[in-house]
């Protein structure tokens, strides 16, 4: 696939990309849709942005960061300040992809999209599947995968884990 | 690893797809050419 790298000004999470900016402006026209994969920050608003200015179709996949969560945690004023002032107005005239139901509950409780769509990250799985662990049926095992965060509610699945009759199914 | 899966498959169905793309890579920054096209592969 083509790829256009932009060398960022900033090396924060703002990532400023004034030339990605630009050629987002320039030809940005000759495409059915931009679909903008990232955090809710300045990249993908400013992205947004030039979209709507341009009527260019635009999907945001947010990637769970627009949560009544996300913005209770950290830089709470200043992603307030940017939500109320402009990022909802973007938003509600964006088509929003989601990964999961829980997200997409989410999203709808701080924005009103044009339309939300849920499509589940793809995965690719090992050709040979190695076949199940079987030597104690009768105790139940799990892998998290994920990041320790409180966001994952590990702390929540350890609780309800206490409330499952094993073996399941 | 999603975003270059779903534009793989995008190709795949005969859609024109273009990454935009920044160079952050952590703190440091990838090694590639910057504002021209570049070919990936996966």
């Amino acid at each position: 696939m083509t790829v256009y790298y932009f060398k960022r000004w900033t090396k924060d999470h703002s990532h400023f990309l004034p030339t990605l900016f630009k050629r987002l402006w320039t030809h940005g026209s000759k495409f059915d849709v931009v679909h903008i994969h990232a955090r809710w920050n300045l990249v993908s608003i400013f992205s947004c942005l030039v979209c709507l200015l341009k009527k260019i179709p635009v999907i945001v996949s947010p990637r769970g960061t627009l949560s009544a969560y996300s913005f209770l945690n950290r830089h709470t004023a200043m992603k307030a300040f940017i939500h109320q002032s402009f990022g909802k107005f973007l938003l509600n005239r964006s088509h929003v992809h989601v990964t999961a139901l829980n997200e997409q509950c989410a999203v709808q409780e701080i924005a009103r999209p044009k339309s939300i769509s849920e499509l589940p990250n793809l995965v690719k799985l090992p050709e040979n599947m190695p076949s199940a662990y079987q030597d104690d049926p009768g105790t139940f095992k799990m892998i998290f995968l994920s990041r320790i965060n409180e966001k994952k509610g590990l702390d929540l699945l350890l609780i309800a884990l206490k409330d499952i009759n094993v073996p399941i199914g | 690893m999603s975003v270059s899966m779903l534009s793989e498959e995008l190709i795949k169905e005969g859609i024109s797809v273009e990454v935009f793309s920044t160079t952050a890579n952590g703190k440091a920054e990838l090694p590639v050419q910057t504002g021209m096209p570049v070919e990936v592969d996966g």
